[in-house]
């Protein structure tokens, strides 16, 4: 009597649920994603705008790329450099914020954007 | 004698005059006298008659021709503004497979064909999709029309090419979907084009058919009147029209369709003024725009251009000449040739049409009877003339600070959208499939799905009928939100020192309000669970440690303090019953809450916007991104790993079984008596939030659990969606704790569990390994934890 009570509890009981401790981890540093290929075309043609001064046109490059993968660091580096090119720096300064919340694998960038901030508030 | 002559009063000669032309009574009424003032009064009224007249027609002329000025200076037709969906960019890598994208090519009037002839067409084949791209002026730049090949495998696209260069393309814009129109309050649709865009076809059917010697006649054609008149007389009845295209155009532009002879000539007034003013093919053009050709639901379509994209999805310029002729025929009846309620009729008028044009030696007899074989070629049904109506209010409402309704219905503006069409339809298939689950057809729901990281609103609905344009829930409803309150009391809490392991009690909490009233709040389960940790009171959805840490550790200013900072703080003064959300939110609102959560404290608007261009293609307002640190970021990720345990082992654990091994995060929310139930939650860039209720307030019955939860679920699983990806934070440090007694454990342990803490805030204590054992669990029970 106490058996098939047991086994009928059993199997009203939920499925287990299958735990990998890792994914409460923070992520590792992915492969890079299938998109790279697109936002580091939009990124160098808004890199070549931005030289020559088309601040406007680089930021609508930027934008695309950053739409395909809002977490590509590079691209939110440039858009904040831009926006420094056109002396909006509370732009500047919120772009490059968000450069660096997804840049801490890459320690050059990361140099960069501390630069770059401090240039955003001189 | 030539001064004596002179000196003769005027008058005398004016009588003489009459005299001449009079009879003998005249003679005899001038013996007594009397007849001379008379002749003199008749025709002084005669004169001063034709005088009123000639007043009276100057009048007309210039009534007349202010309505041409009203008219013709400045825009001459209110422009609907047209409303884009997003371009879906196209690279090597994307998650697509061409289903889809065939759907969106239709979405965006693309054809499909066997062999691609002109752009607006594609073609699929085994793992290949062929489109030839139209030309489309975005928001930067312009994407010239070309042909490429899109290869697919293993649900990814593997490559593009330029089918004219055999070049490989990195990146490329699909066209956008027009997915709605502002029209004005006339109901008038149109597509605008110049003269240069109107096919000769056109204008040589046109004239053959409606007004022969257009290019000849000042604006009306008295041969022509003759003979219709002749035709009518003959027939008994109006059989003819005598109208030149100058005509038909005074009357469709400023003229009522009223029979009578004072409209007709206004009419020919009007046709004469409007040839005196503007050159033929000004009127021409303004005849192929202005031309009423067939109603649509509540919109008048007018145009050969817009009625060519409705009935054939393709523009103007790539009509053959049977559909042309088809154009054509209509102008003479649009509601008895509508083509698609009435495709008999509307056939044998094409058909006519195309016997005119051989009769006239524009097509020769083979080709007549090629053309006139032809089906009519149009689409079964017209395209629903609002599809997303809840998305477009939130488009018009976030457009209203800088544009009026008046711009928006008339200056055919271009708005560029962030709107998903294959999301939004699989919202809506999503949404249908979930209210299966409910044994209730009047429960409302309203879903909104976002891009968090972006800021960007890519589908919704505010009403369980997709497709109804009414209340839109979504924007509207103002609903108490229950526990989804509770990851920004977290976060205050979290703020405050405390961390995800601090032990909290489960236990009775009385509170004296300032009105003297006692509120003593419960539990849903209206049950008590004891001492555990913070992170499994959250992940339970427990209330009681909530209030108790909101009243007495500062939680409840906290919060306040924190929804003041995005104006979701509505009361002045702020209750302790706030602390179970009893603020009320539009679902709208509380998706921009639970954005800037996702996004790990950075506030990103969310917009359905990207651009506006005038008529012209000027840039007149461009979105940018925008994106501001509100909140600190290492505290939103412990709120995120707290909400990835309820979508793992909380109040959303049907997530973990459902989706297995694919990481979400979200929280369920149900209000007093279950007359709200909700539920969002996020993976790796999409949050969706899910409310349903019933309008009246009356409970629902379902808990954010049993309701939203499965909605949601039902949702993403149509939507399709990557895991969710933790943030890092360098100052943030991950330890194994018990879940109960907040000690340090270690993987391996009965009710361990992995969180994060600020560095230096981890606990100093560990807790004992628990085995899973009943007598170990009995203890712990004893002790409390």
């Amino acid at each position: 009597m106490l058996l098939s009570l047991v086994i009928s509890a059993c199997a009203l009981k939920p499925p287990p649920v299958e735990r990998t401790e890792t994914y409460h981890r923070p992520a590792k540093p992915a492969k890079p994603p299938a998109s790279r290929s697109a936002v580091d075309t939009l990124r160098r043609k808004a890199i070549q705008l931005i030289n020559a001064e088309r601040y406007d046109d680089a930021i609508g490059y930027l934008q695309r790329a950053i739409k395909i993968d809002p977490r590509d660091a590079r691209s939110w580096h440039y858009l904040a450099q831009t926006y420094w090119h056109m002396q909006d720096y509370p732009q500047c300064r919120a772009m490059v914020r968000r450069a660096m919340s997804y840049s801490q694998q890459d320690e050059d960038l990361q140099k960069a954007n501390r630069t770059l901030l401090q240039q955003c508030f001189e | 004698m030539t001064a004596g002559r002179s000196k003769k009063p005027p008058v005398r000669r004016r009588r003489s005059s009459a005299t001449r032309r009079g009879n003998g009574k005249r003679r005899s009424s001038r013996k007594n006298g009397t007849t001379r003032p008379r002749r003199f009064t008749a025709r002084r009224i005669l004169l001063v008659l034709a005088a009123v007249l000639v007043v009276l027609l100057a009048i007309q002329i210039a009534y007349l021709q202010h309505l041409i000025n009203q008219r013709f200076d400045g825009e001459t037709w209110a422009r609907p503004s047209r409303v884009y969906a997003r371009p879906l960019e196209l690279f090597n890598g994307l998650q697509a497979t061409p289903q889809q994208l065939m759907r969106e090519l239709e979405l965006a009037d693309y054809r499909p064909v066997q062999r691609l002839s002109q752009p607006g067409e594609f073609r699929f084949s085994g793992n290949r999709l062929d489109i030839h791209l139209r030309g489309f002026d975005f928001i930067d730049e312009r994407q010239p029309a070309q042909p490429v090949r899109l290869r697919f495998g293993k649900g990814r696209l593997l490559g593009l090419t330029d089918l004219e260069t055999g070049l490989d393309i990195d990146v490329l814009r699909l066209t956008p979907a027009l997915i709605g129109s502002f029209i004005p309050g006339n109901g008038e649709d149109r597509r605008v084009v110049d003269f240069e865009e109107i096919p000769p076809e056109l204008i040589g059917i046109l004239l053959t058919v409606e007004d022969r010697t257009f290019y000849e006649h000042h604006g009306i054609n008295p041969l022509s009147i003759l003979r219709a008149l002749w035709a009518n007389l003959r027939a008994g009845h109006t059989v003819q029209g005598g109208s030149t295209l100058t005509q038909q155009l005074a009357k469709n532009l400023f003229l009522s369709s009223e029979r009578s002879l004072w409209r007709k000539a206004n009419e020919a007034l009007l046709a004469l003024m409007l040839e005196l003013r503007f050159d033929k093919n000004t009127l021409l053009t303004a005849y192929v725009n202005e031309v009423f050709l067939l109603q649509h639901k509540r919109v008048a379509v007018h145009g050969f251009a817009l009625a060519s994209r409705l009935l054939f999805k393709k523009p103007l310029s790539s009509l053959d000449t049977d559909q042309l002729a088809l154009l054509v025929g209509m102008v003479k009846g649009p509601g008895v040739y509508n083509p698609i309620l009435h495709p008999d009729r509307a056939l044998k008028r094409r058909n006519q049409v195309l016997a005119i044009l051989r009769t006239a030696g524009r097509i020769d007899a083979e080709r007549y009877a090629t053309l006139a074989a032809r089906p009519l070629g149009v689409t079964r049904q017209l395209p629903p003339v609002n599809p997303f109506p809840a998305y477009l209010d939130l488009v018009k409402k976030q457009l209203a600070s800088n544009y009026s309704a008046r711009d928006l219905s008339e200056q055919g503006l271009r708005i560029f959208t962030a709107f998903d069409p294959t999301r939004q339809l699989a919202l809506e298939a999503g949404l249908r499939r979930g209210l299966r689950r409910f044994d209730d057809n009047e429960i409302q729901a309203a879903v909104i799905l976002a891009d968090y990281l972006a800021g960007e609103v890519l589908a919704l609905t505010g009403d369980r009928q997709t497709d109804f344009p009414g209340f839109n829930r979504a924007l509207l409803a103002q609903r108490p939100i229950g526990s989804l309150i509770k990851p920004m009391l977290l976060y205050g809490l979290l703020q405050k020192g405390l961390t995800l392991a601090t032990v909290v009690d489960d236990r009775p909490i009385r509170i004296e309000q300032s009105d003297g009233k006692v509120w003593e709040p419960a539990n849903y389960d209206k049950r008590l669970h004891g001492k555990m940790t913070l992170y499994q009171a959250f992940i339970k959805s427990y209330n009681l440690p909530f209030v108790r840490l909101g009243v007495e550790q500062g939680g409840l200013k906290a919060l306040a303090d924190n929804l003041q900072k995005l104006g979701l703080l509505k009361q002045s003064v702020v209750y302790p019953s706030m602390l179970l959300g009893t603020t009320a939110m539009t679902p709208f609102e509380l998706a921009q809450l639970y954005q800037l959560i996702a996004n790990g404290g950075y506030f990103a608007p969310l917009t359905t916007l990207r651009g506006v261009v005038d008529k012209d293609g000027q840039l007149l307002t461009r979105v940018p991104l925008s994106s501001r640190e509100l909140y600190d970021r290492s505290g939103m990720i412990q709120v995120q790993r707290a909400m990835i345990g309820v979508a793992e082992e909380g109040t959303a654990r049907y997530l973990a079984q459902r989706f297995a091994g694919q990481t979400l995060a979200g929280k369920t929310g149900t209000t007093d008596d279950a007359r709200d139930s909700w539920f969002a939650g996020f993976s790796d860039r999409l949050l969706t939030v899910v409310w349903l209720g019933h309008d009246d307030n009356r409970p629902v019955g379902l808990t954010g659990s049993s309701g939203a939860l499965r909605v949601w679920a039902d949702v993403m699983a149509q939507v399709g969606f990557d895991p969710l990806r933790l943030g890092d934070d360098p100052n943030l440090e991950w330890q194994y704790v018990d879940r109960f007694s907040g000690g340090l454990s270690s993987a391996g342990c009965k009710d361990s569990v992995l969180l994060p803490f600020r560095k230096g805030q981890a606990p100093d204590y560990r807790a004992s390994c628990i085995e899973n054992n009943l007598i170990e669990r009995a203890i712990r029970w004893l002790q409390g934890y």
